[in-house]
C-alpha cells in the first residue's frame, strides 16, 4: 500500500513510532534502536518501551569503553570540521597541524569531564589514559608538552570555574553538591592525560596526511532521516523511516567514492578485524542513506557502494612475544562494501523487523527473551531486573534505573 | 529467497565457474578469450594487448599510481563491479563502445595482480600493517604482519564473491601456477613432489567454489597450447563434465588451441 511520505509528519525528539490515519505504525528507526531490538526483545521494551518515550538506563556514568569511544567520535569530528573549513578556504583557514589534534584531544577530554573514569573504573582509566603529572608533558612531547600542560590545567580551571557558576544557579541540593564536588576535583588536578594525547598524536600521523590529501569533507558528526526523507520500506503494516549521524562523510577525489566513515574503538585490533563489520545494520543504514541523499541533490555520478571504519585501538598493542616480530597495529582502516543487492535485502530484513516491533508493542507478552544475551560480554545491564520474580521488578526498576530522553541523531550530544 | 530447479535437466554449463592457471605464457588469457562472448577482462596484469584482435572481447586495466599517490586500481575494480552489478552494458564500461549487451563473461586476470593491488590499496591505506622502506628517494610499502594478508585476502575474496553473485554472468579466475613443495620443504633445502598447485596459495580457497580447474600448459611443445581438464600426476585439474567422449584433438585442436565456447558446446550441445 503506497502512501505519500509528506503526509508524514515529522516525528518528536525521540519519537520511534506513530500510528497513521490508514493503520499502520510509522517507525523512525537508528541503528541503535534495531540493534536493541535484534539483541533481544525483552531488553528493548524494558529499555525503549516501558516508558516511552522516554528510555531507561542503569544508573551511573556509562562503561569507560563507551565514554572513551564517545571522546573519540568528538576528537574526529573537531578536527575534520576543521579540515573542511581549511579545505572550502585554504587561503583564510590554515592547514590543521599535529598540535591542533592535540590540543582538540584535549578540550574533548575536559569537556566530556573523562576524568570522572578515575572514580568509576581506575584500572581502566589507568590504562588508557596513563597519568602523568603536571609538567612532565614536556618529557614525551618536547615541542609542545609545557603548552599542552598550560592548556590542559586553563581549561580544568575554566571547566571548574563553568561548574561553579552552573551550582550557583542549580536548585537541587544534591545536583548543587555533585557540581561543586567535580569543581573541586578538576580544580585540584594535577595528573594529565598522557594516553589520550599519545592517541591523538599516533592517529594524525598514521592518517591526518593521507587524509587531508585524497578526502573532501563534505560532513562530520552531522544527522540524516530528520524530515523522514530516508525511507528504507513499507509494507501492509509498517512504514520505516532511517535516522542517523556518521562521524564523516568524504568524497575520495581520485576514486569517485562517497562513503561514510565511522571511528570505532576496542581494546586491541583483533586478528579477524577485517570480517566483523558485515552483516551490519549501521553501515548498511549509512550507505542506504547515503546513496538516496546524493541522488535526491543529483550527484548521482559518485559511487556510493562502501564504507570506511577507522578502527583505533585505545590501549597500546603489548610488544611482540617472539624476537624480531611486528608489533600488532594501533590503527586499522576497513572498506567493506555492499552492493544493491544487499541493500535490498537489508531494507527488507528492517522491514521485517519492524512488522516484529510492532507485535511487540501491541502485544507485550509476545516480547522474546534471549538469554544468550543475558550473559555475554560483562552482562546484560537489565540482568538485575529480570533476574528477579517479576513481583519484585517494579520496586528494582524505580531504585536502580533512571529515565533519560532517548538519544537521536539529532541531539547535540553524542551518541555510542 | 529460493531457487529451485531440477538437477536431471541441469547442466554444469549453466553457468561456467572455471579456474584456468598455468605457466607464464601458456596461453591463460587467450584460451579465457574463448568463452562465451561478450567477455570483460579485469586485466590487472596489463597484458591486454594479448588479446589484440579478437571479437567480442573488452578489456578494463586497472593501474595503481606509484607513491606517494594513492594506488586505486581495487578501488576501481570495485566501482567497475557495482557498475555491472546494477545492470551496465559493456558501452557503460568501455568508452568508445556501443555494445548494447551485458558482459556475459568476466575473466579476472589475474589473482596474483589483483591480490597485489589489494595489497598496495591496503597498505597505502593502513600505516600500522606496513613496513616502509625508502628507495632512491621514493617510499616503497611492504606487508608488515598477518593483518597486512588478511587484508588483501579479504578485499580479492570479497570482489570475486560479488562477481560470481550475477548468477547469469561466467566466470574465469586466471592463476599463474607454482612448483608444489613438499612438506619438509625449506627455505634452505628445496624440495619439490614434482607437481603443480595454484599460485598464490592463499587463493586456493576458490576451489572450493569453482567446479571447473583446468591448467594450460606448451609442455608437449608446438605452438599451440594444449589445456588438461582431468587430473593426473602433474596436476589436480576437476570438471564436472564429461571430457570422455572427447576425442583429445578436439580438446586442444592443433591448429586454433583450445576454444571454450566449442567445448561447452561439444560436451552439453548447449551454445
Amino acid at each position: 500500500m503506497p502512501t505519500q511520505d509528506s503526509k508524514i509528519a515529522q516525528p518528536a525528539p525521540g519519537q520511534l513510532w506513530r500510528v497513521l490515519d490508514d493503520g499502520r505504525m510509522a517507525f523512525w528507526f537508528d541503528s541503535h534502536t534495531v540493534s536493541d531490538f535484534t539483541k533481544c526483545e525483552q531488553y528493548f521494551q524494558l529499555k525503549n518501551l516501558l516508558f516511552a518515550p522516554q528510555q531507561l538506563r542503569v544508573k551511573g556514568r556509562p562503561r569507560s569503553c563507551i565514554s572513551i569511544g564517545q571522546w573519540w567520535s568528538r576528537v574526529s569530528e573537531l578536527f575534520y570540521r576543521r579540515v573542511a573549513k581549511w579545505q572550502l578556504a585554504p587561503n583564510v583557514h590554515e592547514k590543521p597541524t599535529m598540535i591542533d589534534m592535540m590540543m582538540i584531544a584535549s578540550h574533548a577530554w575536559i569537556d566530556a569531564n573523562m576524568d570522572a573514569m578515575e572514580q568509576d573504573n581506575p584500572n581502566a582509566y589507568e590504562k588508557f589514559a596513563i597519568p602523568v603529572a603536571y609538567g612532565q608533558l614536556g618529557k614525551y612531547f618536547p615541542m609542545v608538552g609545557e603548552a599542552l600542560s598550560d592548556t590542559f590545567i586553563k581549561r580544568y580551571q575554566q571547566a571548574a570555574h563553568d561548574l561553579r557558576n552552573k551550582a550557583q544557579v542549580e536548585e537541587d541540593d544534591t545536583k548543587r553538591e555533585a557540581l561543586a564536588a567535580q569543581a573541586r576535583r578538576l580544580e585540584s588536578r594535577t595528573a594529565l592525560p598522557l594516553g589520550a594525547l599519545l592517541m591523538a598524536m599516533q592517529y594524525y600521523n598514521t592518517y591526518a596526511e593521507q587524509d587531508m590529501e585524497n578526502w573532501h569533507v563534505i560532513a562530520a558528526e552531522e544527522p540524516f532521516g530528520y524530515a523522514g526523507d530516508i525511507k528504507v520500506g513499507e509494507t501492509d503494516k509498517v512504514v520505516v523511516f532511517w535516522q542517523g549521524k556518521p562521524d564523516l562523510v568524504v568524497y575520495e577525489k581520485r576514486t569517485n567514492v562517497l562513503a561514510p566513515i565511522d571511528q570505532k574503538t576496542k581494546d586491541y585490533i583483533p586478528y579477524n578485524i577485517e570480517v566483523i563489520w558485515k552483516p551490519n545494520n549501521q553501515m548498511a543504514g549509512y550507505i542506504f542513506a547515503l546513496s538516496k541523499i546524493a541522488k535526491d541533490l543529483g550527484f548521482d555520478q559518485a559511487v556510493v557502494d562502501r564504507c570506511i571504519l577507522s578502527v583505533c585501538g585505545r590501549l597500546k598493542p603489548a610488544e611482540p612475544r617472539k624476537k624480531g616480530a611486528s608489533p600488532k597495529p594501533r590503527f586499522v582502516r576497513v572498506r567493506p562494501t555492499w552492493n544493491q543487492a544487499e541493500l535490498e535485502e537489508w531494507a527488507y530484513g528492517i522491514c521485517r523487523k519492524a512488522e516484529r516491533m510492532r507485535e511487540v508493542i501491541e502485544t507485550p507478552d509476545k516480547a522474546m527473551r534471549n538469554e544468550f544475551m543475558c550473559h555475554i560480554y560483562s552482562g546484560c545491564e537489565f540482568r538485575g531486573i529480570h533476574s528477579r520474580p517479576p513481583g519484585v521488578r517494579d520496586l528494582l526498576i524505580k531504585s536502580d534505573l533512571v529515565k533519560v530522553d532517548p538519544w537521536t541523531p539529532f541531539d547535540d550530544e553524542e551518541g555510542d | 529467497m529460493i531457487q529451485a530447479q531440477a538437477m536431471e535437466n541441469a547442466t554444469p554449463f549453466d553457468r561456467l565457474l572455471l579456474i584456468l592457471c598455468g605457466a607464464e605464457k601458456s596461453g591463460k588469457s587467450r584460451c579465457a578469450a574463448t568463452a562465451r562472448k561478450p567477455i570483460l577482462f579485469f586485466d590487472f596484469d596489463k597484458r591486454a594487448q594479448s588479446l589484440a584482435g579478437i571479437k567480442d572481447v573488452f578489456a578494463l586495466t586497472f593501474l595503481d599510481e606509484q607513491q606517494p599517490r594513492m594506488p586505486t586500481g581495487f578501488s576501481d575494480a570495485l566501482t567497475t563491479m557495482t557498475k555491472i552489478e546494477g545492470g551496465a552494458k559493456i558501452k557503460d564500461l568501455v568508452p568508445g563502445s556501443n555494445d548494447e549487451r551485458r558482459p556475459k563473461t568476466i575473466v579476472f586476470d589475474s589473482l596474483a595482480s589483483i591480490g597485489k593491488s589489494a595489497m598496495a590499496y591496503a597498505l597505502y591505506s593502513n600505516k600500522d600493517i606496513r613496513r616502509e622502506l625508502s628507495v632512491g628517494g621514493q617510499k616503497v610499502f611492504m606487508p608488515k604482519n598477518w593483518d597486512s594478508w588478511n587484508a588483501e585476502s579479504e578485499s580479492v575474496f570479497a570482489l570475486v564473491m560479488r562477481a560470481m553473485a550475477i548468477v547469469d554472468m561466467d566466470i574465469i579466475l586466471i592463476f599463474h601456477e607454482t612448483a608444489e613443495e613438499t612438506p619438509d620443504s625449506s627455505a634452505e633445502h628445496r624440495k619439490f613432489t614434482g607437481r603443480k598447485e595454484l599460485y598464490p596459495g592463499r587463493y586456493q580457497v576458490f576451489n572450493r567454489y569453482f567446479n571447473e580447474v583446468w591448467r594450460m600448459s606448451r609442455e608437449t611443445g608446438g605452438i599451440v597450447p594444449s589445456i588438461q581438464v582431468v587430473p593426473d600426476y602433474r596436476f589436480t585439474a576437476s570438471s564436472s563434465l564429461d571430457f570422455s567422449k572427447i576425442p583429445v584433438e578436439k580438446l586442444s585442436p592443433k591448429d586454433t588451441g583450445p576454444n571454450i565456447s566449442n567445448l561447452i558446446q561439444l560436451v552439453t550441445g548447449k551454445v
